[in-house]
């Protein structure tokens, strides 16, 4: 890298940027993003490709976002062109299920009518190729029932005319070099109770592998992290088909730190900034692309955005590595929202650095602010979390299993679960639900499945920052002495 | 094992000497041989045990005894066994400019030579197998310099000179990671701070954390090494001979004592 030509006024500029971020909020799949807002991270492409059926995801790593883009012309024929093997600008991808289905538009069922449908004594696998046939009824020529009821009925009567509705459908598709994609979200939200998300996922994932057979007709189930754990769902002929070939949606740190630098991209006089910073004479001289995907080069840049360590010495770590280790849950993951969260709080925090645009006690701090966020964040799935975590305030990690499962016992935590869970199951854990033996056991599967909580040995349980901080748990090790040199 | 031959006196020379007297300055030259296996650069090597010793076998035992005994100078000062370490790699560094000075510690730890670890300013790096020996030995060590914790972490925290290694790895990554696991637990237990939120003065790390004294640098099992005698096999210190088994270690060493390679 060239000597940076930045000046305190491009110092500025970049922080100001940095200061002003939006950590985003939760999307609905119905709600396509503008397209300039959309940062495509080339190793979402899997993700995104219409020949895998299943993507498994954490809250926060955009499963709703990737829904609402398929499913939106403009949003597709953006990111069509950053992902050209997939050949994108062929697809034509319409929502089985979302958040918001049954109040807006289009094929996908309303869970209330979901729930009435299962309790008309229909098969979930027949209601889903219903909702299959009902989205793809111009193309194949339809001439039935139009309510999903009664075209699933219909469809039970009449299997011969609706297997050669949907072979036309998947013949139109091909003769025009389409793919059709039926896209599946928020499956936490198909039912009131664990029982019914579970009876009518496991229909969408016997739909997902039966239209494995049609050339040009693909399903797209987007499915949390802890719900693609669940062995029962898998349990039919074959699933294990649609098991093995899922893909995990997550940001590493080059997609984190990619999009952080398409933020500076989007605004000329920021990126005339950080370009200076880089050492470019001119702007036209700045790769941005490879910036967005290139480690080394995100790296030293960061060096310079933030300075290399995280105190005087490389023995305190480096900023470009602690950042992103800080931020990860116990797969080493993190979510955008912590990250920017991070960055946002890090320019703001004062005092001011003099010679770079953000500096490792700044960092410190946005590690700790991201860590309520992403608590918050996993809130929005998993309303008992919240519940579960603050009764653990006050412990230590590393610990023996056995201390959370006692202060859980103490407090009455499950108890307090399971009479939120009269109203809605989702306020239970699926694993606490699903639990053989003691429920304070399937609370820390089900922490531990969501990547919060880490078997480091059978005697020993961990709990990254993220989450710990947030918690009010403290990092074992001895009480600092009082004064120095044990005097 | 660097040298061919030995100078006359070693290091014990000169603690038996220095813990009588104020040793003369001639000494120093007398116990520093240079070895052959400098690649282009200088390698001088003071052994523990030179040639008159070698000689005379019987007289190591006694002169091992006598190295640890604090004397008092002409001034009445105490001169400590810290003391007189670092008067000796003053001295010996004082004749020619070393990039880095390495110092086998490892052999007679008891109190006075725990002092010696934090007193020399020195980085510590700490050798293991991944065996409850290794643990347990361990713990006397770092409980001991626990004592020692200051009331706040900061950029020159002697904490951050200790480095784990873990020696005779299997290639495993799930066995660097229990070795990883046992170190954080001794480390918690010993010299790490309890740690709120994240805090910059509270001297703690998680199981993974690169920065941590207990992130072991590895150093694999490798039966090539098992019987090293680099005067009679040069093989086993050429680098692509040594880079598969300790590659790791020396980069990472490198960069905590801020050389490149």
């Amino acid at each position: 890298m060239k000597e940076a030509r930045a000046t305190s006024r491009d110092l500025f500029t970049l922080r100001e940027t940095l200061a002003r971020l939006e950590p985003g909020a939760a999307r609905q799949a119905n709600d396509p993003p503008k397209p300039e807002e959309i940062f495509t991270p080339p190793l979402h492409a899997y993700a995104l490709d219409p020949q895998r059926a299943l993507v498994v995801g954490n809250r926060g790593v955009g499963k709703s976002f990737w829904s609402a883009v398929l499913t939106d012309d403009a949003a597709l024929g953006k990111i069509a062109v950053a992902y050209p093997r997939l050949r994108l600008t062929q697809v034509k991808a319409v929502l089985g299920f979302h958040e918001a289905a049954g109040k807006s538009d289009g094929p996908a069922p309303s869970a209330v009518n979901l729930g009435h449908l299962l309790k008309g004594g229909l098969k979930p696998e027949s209601i889903w190729r219903g909702v299959l046939l009902n989205a793809v009824r111009v193309e194949a020529q339809l001439q039935a029932p139009t309510t999903l009821g009664d075209l699933v009925r219909w469809m039970d009567v009449n299997p011969e005319g609706s297997e050669s509705a949907l072979r036309a459908a998947d013949q139109y598709f091909q003769t025009r070099d389409k793919i059709f994609l039926l896209v599946f979200d928020a499956l936490d939200r198909l039912g009131d109770d664990w029982g019914v998300i579970t009876e009518l996922t496991e229909g969408i994932l016997r739909l997902a592998l039966d239209m494995r057979g049609f050339r040009a007709m693909k399903a797209k189930v987007f499915i949390r992290t802890d719900q693609s754990k669940d062995d029962s769902l898998f349990r039919f002929a074959d699933a294990s088909k649609i098991r093995t070939d899922a893909v995990k949606l997550t940001w590493r740190r080059t997609e984190l730190f990619g999009l952080m630098y398409n933020y500076f991209r989007q605004e000329i006089s920021c990126s005339a900034s950080l370009a200076r910073l880089y050492g470019a004479e001119i702007l036209s001289d700045f790769d941005f692309d490879l910036l967005e995907k290139e480690e080394t080069v995100q790296q030293q840049l960061f060096y310079r955005l933030a300075g290399e360590f995280m105190g005087a010495s490389a023995k305190q770590g480096r900023t470009y590595t602690w950042l992103h280790d800080h931020l990860a849950d116990t797969f080493g993951e993190t979510s955008p929202r912590s990250f920017i969260t991070a960055l946002r709080t890090a320019a703001m925090h004062t005092p001011l650095p003099q010679t770079t645009v953000i500096d490792y006690q700044g960092i410190r701090a946005g590690v700790q602010d991201a860590s309520g966020v992403r608590v918050e964040q996993l809130k929005e799935d998993y309303d008992w979390i919240e519940i579960a975590m603050k009764a653990l305030s006050g412990l230590q990690v590393p610990c023996d299993p056995s201390t959370f499962i006692a202060r859980w016992k103490e407090i009455g935590t499950v108890a307090a679960l399971r009479k939120g869970a009269e109203v809605e199951a989702r306020r239970m854990p699926l694993e606490v639900s699903k639990a053989a033996g003691i429920a304070e056991d399937g609370l820390l599967d089900a922490l531990s499945n969501i990547g919060v909580v880490e078997y480091r040995t059978n005697i020993r349980i961990n709990m990254p920052d993220i989450f710990r901080v947030a918690a009010g748990i403290k990092r074992r090790g001895g009480v600092r002495p009082p004064s120095a040199r044990g005097d | 094992m660097l040298l061919r031959s030995l100078p006359s006196l070693g290091a014990l020379d000169y603690y038996v000497e220095s813990s009588l007297v104020s040793v003369e300055d001639s000494i120093f030259d007398q116990m520093i041989m240079p070895s052959e296996f400098a690649d282009g650069g200088i390698l001088h090597v003071v052994p523990a045990v030179g040639a008159n010793s070698e000689a005379n076998p019987a007289n190591v035992l006694a002169k091992i005894s006598r190295a640890y005994v604090e004397r008092t100078d002409e001034k009445g000062n105490d001169l400590s066994f810290l003391d007189r370490t670092r008067m000796l790699l003053t001295k010996l560094s004082e004749k020619s400019s070393y990039d880095a000075i390495f110092v086998d510690a490892r052999a007679g730890l008891n109190e006075a030579t725990a002092g010696v670890l934090l007193g020399l300013g020195a980085e510590i790096l700490l050798f293991g197998i991944n065996t409850p020996q290794t643990f347990s030995g361990y713990r006397f060590l770092l409980s001991h310099l626990g004592r020692f914790r200051p009331a706040e972490s900061g950029d020159r925290d002697w904490r951050y000179r200790l480095h784990m290694v873990h020696a005779k790895a299997g290639p495993s990554p799930t066995e660097h990671a229990s070795f990883r696991t046992q170190a954080f637990e001794l480390f918690a237990d010993t010299i790490y701070d309890q740690e709120e939120g994240v805090e910059a003065n509270s001297f703690n790390f998680d199981y993974d954390d690169q920065a941590a004294p207990h992130f072991a640098l590895t150093i694999l099992d490798d039966s090539n090494f098992s019987e090293f005698d680099p005067l009679a096999r040069s093989d086993q210190v050429s680098r692509h001979f040594y880079d598969r088994t300790f590659g790791q270690f020396i980069t990472g060493l490198a960069e905590k004592i801020g050389l490149r390679t």
